[in-house]
């Protein structure tokens, strides 16, 4: 647990006003449907093994940023998640293994050398912080084991910043700060639908950090199931100024940077 | 595509369905957004063919749940809310609780649209 984990926002503490809530009707709610005994069972023997999935990520993890010797994050792992010498536990109990046909892992490791291009830098320091914010622990280990991220240091911190009011957040735009960026609620795109005294306004302005910003813009881009599969950025486009915000401040509740 | 798919078994479904998730994290971390969409397109397509599947098969996903990569975890627990509402909803919920971002913007929005009763499962 982070020794700041109570200045997070926690999904069920409470609703947000979103932009759905703000144009949907009122509807009547359904009574749950029942569980299947058996069904809960499964549910739970899952969930017990998700944990035993994320306990031994973390070590690895740990192990990575000790520099332990004859450490291989390589190494195949059986169904539960343990270390084995062969490939996986083959799948005996009839269900689908992760190590062996289903691949597992691959994630990046961050480059010990600095990447040659612009895209590979980028993906490497998205990689740094979202490690650093996952797993805690000082900045400094990270650079020891890939040292070009030294210069990158204030991107990588503000990344683990935990959420502010968005007083706070307008108040910081009039100070410009290394690792943040002046992020626009309403996205500075819909300048042609909006006065620009809206949307250059101090309301309208916050400042967060630079790779939450390249997050939160990523956001708006890709396909959303919430949005019925459609990008919020479509989705957005030729609403009023209410929606628009209401979608603005949900992604940056949703990405860590503003307290509910 | 949708023709390969139906020749496939389910489990060669789910492997698909993980290749593509997996695909989907390089994307996300390169900024290919046109390809992360395109993915999301092909996983949507291979949890509607487990769909038609004697008994609903979008359940053989659960196994994902577990999968080492957030991406994965996630997309398999978005398609199979209908299916494990719970076991989904709690994948989801770890996301955030990880802080395993920017998955978990996505799974906490997901959580909040359920509770709203925004977003119907089916």
């Amino acid at each position: 647990m982070r020794h700041d984990a109570q200045l997070w926002i926690q999904p069920n503490q409470g609703l947000w006003l979103g932009p759905a809530y703000v144009e949907r009707k009122s509807e009547s709610s359904q009574p749950p449907e029942p569980v299947n005994q058996a069904v809960i069972a499964e549910i739970k023997w899952l969930a017990a093994v998700l944990r035993v999935e994320r306990a031994v990520l973390r070590h690895q993890w740990a192990l990575w940023r000790s520099g332990k010797a004859n450490f291989n994050p390589e190494q195949p792992r059986d169904w539960h998640g343990r270390w084995t010498d062969a490939g996986g536990s083959g799948a005996s109990d009839g269900r689908i293994r992760l190590a062996g046909d289903i691949p597992t892992g691959d994630s990046p490791e961050i480059p010990k050398e600095r990447p040659p291009t612009p895209k590979a830098r980028v993906a490497a320091y998205k990689l740094a912080a979202r490690r650093l914010l996952q797993f805690g622990g000082p900045i400094g280990k990270l650079i020891e084991a890939a040292e070009w991220l030294r210069q990158q240091s204030p991107l990588i911190q503000s990344y683990n910043d935990p959420p502010s009011s968005l007083q706070e957040l307008q108040d910081a735009a009039s100070t410009p700060a290394a690792g943040y960026d002046i992020h626009h609620i309403v996205r500075q795109d819909q300048e042609d639908h909006f006065p620009r005294e809206l949307i250059y306004s101090p309301e309208n302005l916050v400042r967060i950090p630079r790779m939450k910003h390249w997050d939160i813009n990523g956001w708006y881009q890709r396909e959303n199931p919430d949005y019925g599969w459609q990008t919020p950025k479509d989705y957005v486009d030729g609403r009023n100024w209410d929606v628009q915000r209401a979608v603005g401040l949900e992604a940056l509740r949703f990405h860590g940077v503003l307290k509910q | 595509m949708t023709d390969s798919l139906e020749r496939m078994s389910v489990s060669q479904l789910v492997e698909r369905f993980t290749q593509d998730g997996l695909k989907q994290f390089t994307a996300e971390l390169y900024d290919e957004h046109t390809t992360y969409n395109r993915l999301s397109r092909e996983m949507i397509a291979i949890s509607e063919e487990l769909k038609t599947r004697a008994g609903d098969q979008r359940a053989a996903l659960m196994v994902l749940f577990a999968h080492p990569n957030p991406q994965v975890r996630l997309m398999a627990a978005e398609v199979t809310l209908a299916v494990a509402p719970i076991a989904a909803r709690q994948t989801l919920q770890t996301l955030w609780d990880q802080r395993e971002f920017p998955q978990a913007a996505q799974a906490t929005q997901t959580l909040r649209a359920l509770e709203r009763g925004d977003r119907k499962p089916t």
